[in-house]
C-alpha cells in the first residue's frame, strides 16, 4: 500500500546570524491512509519544524529542501505558494499547540470556521454555517448553534481546540497534523483531546500525524512512532515493535524517564545525563554520542549504521538487543 | 460596554474640569493682567481701576468660577483686543484650522498606513529600513523650518503654489504637507510595530494553515487588528495638529486659530488665549474618549 | 568546572557581548558622534569660535558662506543681517541649544521620575491621583501652554527652561511608573523588605537602578523634544531673547531674507536639525541595546 504521504531526505535550516541552526538533518518519514503516525522528541529535535515544512509554514526565514515530499502521489516540495494554498485546510489540516492564541480575537467562531469552507469549496454562507455547525457538533461541543456566534475569548482553552480541530476537518482531508495538541492544556482536557482525536481518526478514516513529547500520549493512539533526536529520526517502526523492543539508545533513556501507569512508585524515573548538541555545528557521527553509555569512537566519528527491518528500523551502531528492555 | 463607555465618560469628564483649572490657574499667575492692560506707562491708579473694572481683584477661584458659569452658557467672554466675544472669533476661524488639521491627518494617513505595512511585511528589508529612515529623519525636521524651506522651494523657486494665505485650496498644500510630516512618523511606526507583532502571532499561521489567499490573511485577520492601536493614535493625533496649527499658521499667515493665539498671547488678550487653551484641551479629552470608545466597538473582548 | 566559575565566565561573556552590541550599532554610533560634536561645540566654543558672536559690523552685512561666489574664509558661514560672523553664532548657539535640553530634563525628570516611583510603587490610590494628573498633563496642548505662559511670563532663557520642566514630565512618570511596577513584585524586592529595609531606602536602593535603562531612552526623547520646542518659541518671538544665538531665533531674524540669503536660514535649521537627529539615534540605539534580548 502507497503511503499517503512520504517524506525523504528533509533538511531545514534556520539562518542566525552568521550560521544557520540545522534544525531538521535528513529527516524521512511516512504515514498510509487512515493511520496515525507519532513524532516523538524533545523540545529542539526538530519535530515541530518537519510538521511545519509539510505544511509549507515554516518561519519566514527558514529554508527547507528535500528529495521529495509526496502527499496522495503528488510531489508537494515543487508546489508554488498558490497550489500549496489550495491544498492547506483543503487536503490536509493543521492543529497548533497554543489554542488560545491560535484563533483571531476580532472574528467569531462561525465567520472563522465558514471562510475555510467557502474558500475551498465555494461553498454559500447558509451551507458553510450549516458545515460548522455539524462539525462543531463532530467535535462534541454542545449547543453549537450558540457557540458559533461566540469569540474566541469567550471559550475555554479545551474548547478553542476542539474548534481548531472543528476547523482542520471542515473540508474532510485526508491527513491531519497535530503539533503538540494537547501541551497547552489541563491533564484531564488533554485525555479529552486526544480521545476525541482518536476516535475522529477511526471515524472519518483520516491520517493524522501527531507531533508529542510525551510519550503516554503515543501508547495511546500512534500505528507508527518515529522517534527524533536533534534533527534526525534516530528510530522509527510500528507502535508495537518501539514499545517491545527499543533499539536505540535513546528511545530506551526515553522509556525508562517516562512514568509508568500501576508501579509509579517502584523505580525512580531516570533522566537522560547531558544536553542536546548544538545544531549550530555539524555532527559527524551520531548526536546522541555524547550521552550515551554505549559510544565509542566510531560512534563519534561516523558513519552510524541503519538496520532496516520488517516494520521497525533505527540508526545505532550498538543497538539494543531486542527485549534489552526487560533486561534493565 | 455600556458601563465601560461611562467610566470612560467620567474620567473624560473630570479631565476636562481638572485641564480647565490648570490652565486657568496657570495662564492667571502667568501676569499681572490689571498691568498688562493698562500698558507700561499706567499709573497705580489706573491699573487698580482696570483690576477692578475687569474683576480682577476677586480671589482666583471666585473668578474661576464666574468664568465657568460663564463658559457654562455659552459665553466665552470678551477679547481684550477686538472688543468681540471671543466665541464668535474662534468660530469664525475654527473651520480654517479645521481642514488643515483634517487634511494634513488625511495625508499622514495615506502616507503612513502603507509605507508602515509595507515595512511590516518586508521587515529588515531596504523598504524598511527607508520608513525608519524617514521617520527618524521626520521625527528631527523643526517643523517651522521645513515650512520655511518648502516655501522658499515651492513658492519662491518654482512658484508652484501662491506664497501664503487661506483663501484657495491651493494655500493649504504646503501647510499641510508640513502638519502630515510633522505626524507621519508615529502613524507609521505604530502600524509598522502592530503589523510585525500581528503577522507573527499565532493565528495569521492558522490562517496560512486554513489555505487562505494572501489577500484575505492580509486584509482580514492582520490589517484589522493590526490598525486598531493606529485608529486611537489618529484621533490623538488630530488633537497635536491642532496644537502644531500654530506654527504652521504664522508661519504660511493663515488667519485661522493658531494665527489668533499666538497675537492674542503677544496683545495680552487673556480670555481669547484662555478660551483657545481650554477649547484645544477639550477637543483632545473628547477625541481620546472617542477613540477609547471606537477602539472598544471594533475589539469583541471589550464590546461584549 | 565549578557553578560558580560558570557563573562568572558567562557574566563576563554577557558584559562583552553587550559592550560589542554598543560597539557595533550603527545609529547609536551615528547619534553619539553627532551629540558628542554639539557638546565639544557648546563647551569649547570660545576657542573654537573665530570671532566674537554678538560683534556687529554693519559694513559687512549678509555675506555669504565660503562656498558660495563672494564666501571668504574670513566669515566661513558667512555673517547676518546684523554682519555678525555666522560660525561664531552657529557654535555659541549649541549652548542654548544643550542648556535648554538638560536644564528642561532635569527638572521634568526630577518631577516625573518622583510621580513615577510613587505611583509604581505604592499603587492603589496614590497610582490613580498620579495616573490622573498624568492623564490631565497630556490633554494640554503643550506648544500652546508654552507659547501662553512665556508671553505673559516675559520671556527669557530661564522662563523658557522651567515652563518646559514644568510641562515635559509626562513621559518620565509613565515609563518610571511601569519599570517600577514590573520589578515591584520580583523577589529580591521582597527580599529587600523581608531584611526590613524601609519602602522609600527599597525604592531608592533596589528600584531606582532597574529603571535607569528606560529612563536614559526618555531623556533623549525629552531632550530632543525641549530643543524643537525652544526654537519654535524662540521662532515665534517668545522663546529666548535677542541678541541671544538661540538657533530658533537666528532662523527667525534670517526669515526676511529668505529670497536672497536662503543660507541664513538653512544653516541653523541644519545645525538643529542634526542635533535633534542625533540625539534621536543615540536614544534609539540605547533602547536597542538596553532592551532585553536586544533586536
Amino acid at each position: 500500500m502507497a503511503a499517503l504521504l512520504d517524506i525523504r531526505n528533509l533538511h531545514v535550516r534556520i539562518p542566525v546570524g552568521f550560521g544557520h541552526v540545522h534544525a531538521v538533518r535528513g529527516v524521512n518519514l511516512s504515514v498510509e491512509a487512515g493511520q496515525t503516525l507519532c513524532v516523538v522528541g524533545e523540545s529542539g529535535s526538530g519535530k515541530s519544524m518537519s510538521a511545519l515544512s509539510v505544511m509549507n509554514l515554516l518561519p519566514p526565514r527558514a529554508m527547507r529542501d528535500a528529495d521529495r515530499i509526496l502527499f496522495d502521489g503528488v510531489d508537494i516540495a515543487q508546489l508554488g505558494p498558490r497550489q500549496m494554498a489550495e491544498l492547506r485546510g483543503n487536503r490536509i489540516g493543521m492543529v497548533f499547540q497554543e489554542p488560545m492564541t491560535s484563533l483571531n480575537p476580532a472574528y467569531t467562531v462561525g465567520n472563522q470556521l465558514m471562510e475555510v469552507h467557502r474558500r475551498h469549496r465555494g461553498s454559500s454562507r447558509s451551507a458553510a454555517w450549516a458545515r460548522a455547525a455539524e462539525l462543531l457538533e463532530l467535535v462534541g461541543i454542545s449547543n453549537p448553534e450558540m457557540r458559533l456566534r461566540q469569540y474566541p475569548h469567550q471559550l475555554s482553552g479545551g474548547l478553542r481546540q476542539r474548534v481548531m480541530i472543528a476547523m482542520a476537518l471542515m473540508c474532510e482531508p485526508g491527513l491531519l497534523i497535530a503539533d503538540e495538541p494537547t501541551s497547552a492544556l489541563d491533564v484531564t482536557i488533554q485525555v479529552q483531546i486526544l480521545r476525541l482525536l482518536r476516535d475522529l481518526q477511526r471515524r472519518l478514516g483520516i491520517a493524522v500525524v501527531l507531533i508529542t513529547h510525551d510519550l503516554g500520549v503515543v501508547a495511546r493512539v500512534a500505528d507508527t512512532v518515529a522517534i527524533m533526536y536533534a534533527g534526525q529520526v534516530v528510530e522509527t517502526g510500528s507502535a508495537r515493535a518501539v514499545f517491545a523492543s527499543p533499539r536505540h539508545p535513546y528511545t530506551n533513556g526515553l522509556l525508562r524517564s517516562m512514568p509508568k501507569p500501576g508501579n509509579g512508585r517502584g523505580e525512580p524515573l531516570q533522566a537522560i545525563p547531558g544536553t542536546v548538541p548544538s545544531l549550530l555545528e555539524t555532527i559527524p557521527g551520531c548526536a546522541f554520542a555524547e550521552r550515551c553509555a554505549r559510544a565509542d569512537e566510531a560512534c563519534r566519528v561516523g558513519p552510524i549504521a541503519t538496520t532496516i527491518e520488517e516494520r521497525h528500523s533505527f540508526s545505532c551502531n550498538h543497538p539494543a538487543d531486542i527485549r534489552a528492555r526487560e533486561e534493565v | 460596554m455600556a458601563r465601560y463607555a461611562m467610566q470612560r465618560f467620567i474620567l473624560a469628564l473630570a479631565v476636562a474640569v481638572a485641564v480647565s483649572i490648570i490652565s486657568f490657574a496657570i495662564l492667571r499667575v502667568s501676569t499681572d493682567l490689571a498691568q498688562a492692560l493698562a500698558g507700561e506707562a499706567a499709573n497705580q491708579e489706573e491699573v487698580e481701576q482696570i483690576r477692578i473694572a475687569y474683576g480682577l481683584d476677586r480671589p482666583l477661584y471666585v473668578q474661576y468660577f464666574a468664568w465657568l458659569g460663564d463658559i457654562a452658557r455659552g459665553d466665552f467672554g470678551e477679547s481684550y483686543y477686538f472688543r468681540e466675544p471671543v466665541a464668535g472669533l474662534i468660530l469664525d476661524r475654527l473651520p480654517l484650522t479645521f481642514t488643515l488639521a483634517g487634511m494634513s491627518l488625511l495625508l499622514a494617513l495615506i502616507i503612513a498606513l502603507p509605507l508602515g505595512v509595507l515595512a511590516a511585511l518586508h521587515h529588515n528589508s531596504w523598504i524598511d529600513r527607508l520608513c525608519l529612515g524617514i521617520a527618524v529623519v521626520g521625527q528631527a525636521m523643526p517643523s517651522f523650518w521645513f515650512a520655511l524651506m518648502l516655501i522658499f522651494v515651492f513658492a519662491v523657486t518654482l512658484q508652484v503654489v501662491p506664497l501664503s494665505g487661506g483663501d484657495t485650496w491651493q494655500g493649504l498644500i504646503l501647510p499641510a504637507v508640513v502638519l502630515a510630516y510633522y505626524a507621519t512618523p508615529a502613524i507609521m511606526r505604530l502600524t509598522r510595530a502592530g503589523m510585525i507583532e500581528v503577522l507573527a502571532s499565532d493565528y495569521i499561521r492558522t490562517a496560512r494553515a486554513k489555505g487562505l489567499s494572501s489577500a484575505s490573511i492580509l486584509v482580514k485577520h492582520a490589517l484589522r487588528n493590526a490598525v486598531m492601536p493606529v485608529v486611537a493614535l489618529a484621533a490623538v493625533k488630530f488633537g497635536f495638529l491642532l496644537g502644531g496649527s500654530t506654527i504652521v499658521e504664522t508661519v504660511f499667515a493663515l488667519d485661522g486659530i493658531g494665527y489668533l493665539s499666538w497675537e492674542s498671547i503677544q496683545r495680552a488678550d487673556f480670555p481669547v488665549v484662555q478660551s483657545i487653551v481650554l477649547l484645544f484641551s477639550l477637543i483632545f479629552v473628547f477625541l481620546t474618549f472617542a477613540s477609547d470608545i471606537l477602539n472598544a466597538w471594533v475589539d469583541p473582548r471589550v464590546r461584549v | 568546572m565549578s557553578v560558580a566559575q560558570t557563573h562568572s565566565g558567562e557574566r563576563a561573556s554577557a558584559r562583552r557581548l553587550r559592550l560589542r552590541r554598543w560597539g557595533q550599532h550603527g545609529g547609536l554610533l551615528i547619534g553619539g558622534a553627532l551629540l558628542a560634536c554639539a557638546i565639544v561645540m557648546a563647551l569649547c566654543a570660545p576657542l573654537l569660535a573665530p570671532a566674537d558672536p554678538y560683534l556687529q559690523e554693519l559694513g559687512a552685512r549678509l555675506k555669504p558662506p565660503v562656498w558660495a561666489e563672494g564666501g571668504s574664509w574670513a566669515n566661513p558661514l558667512g555673517t547676518d543681517q546684523l554682519g555678525r560672523d555666522y560660525l561664531s553664532r552657529l557654535i555659541y548657539g549649541s549652548r542654548i541649544s544643550l542648556l535648554i535640553g538638560l536644564g528642561t530634563v532635569a527638572i521634568g525628570g526630577a518631577i516625573g521620575i518622583t510621580l513615577g516611583l510613587l505611583a509604581g510603587f505604592f499603587g492603589g490610590r496614590v497610582d490613580m491621583v498620579i495616573s490622573f494628573i498624568v492623564t490631565a498633563r497630556l490633554a494640554m496642548p503643550v506648544m500652546l501652554v508654552a507659547l501662553a505662559v512665556v508671553g505673559l511670563v516675559g520671556s527669557s532663557l530661564t522662563v523658557v527652561i522651567l515652563v518646559l520642566g514644568l510641562l515635559l514630565w509626562d513621559q518620565f512618570a509613565i515609563v518610571t511608573r511601569t519599570a517600577v511596577r514590573q520589578i515591584r513584585d520580583l523577589d529580591y524586592i521582597a527580599a529587600a523588605r523581608a531584611v526590613g529595609s524601609s519602602t522609600p531606602s527599597i525604592i531608592l536602593r533596589e528600584a531606582l537602578p532597574n529603571v535607569t535603562g528606560p529612563i536614559l531612552v526618555v531623556v533623549t526623547l525629552e531632550m530632543a523634544h525641549a530643543i524643537l520646542l525652544e526654537a519654535a518659541l524662540s521662532f515665534l518671538g517668545l522663546g529666548v531673547q535677542p541678541p541671544l544665538p538661540s538657533w530658533g531665533l537666528m532662523i527667525a531674524e534670517g526669515r526676511d531674507y529668505i529670497f536672497f540669503t536662503p543660507w541664513v536660514i538653512a544653516i541653523p535649521g541644519a545645525a538643529l536639525f542634526l542635533l535633534v537627529l542625533g540625539i534621536n539615534l543615540f536614544g534609539d540605539g540605547v533602547r536597542d541595546v538596553t532592551a532585553p534580548g536586544g533586536r
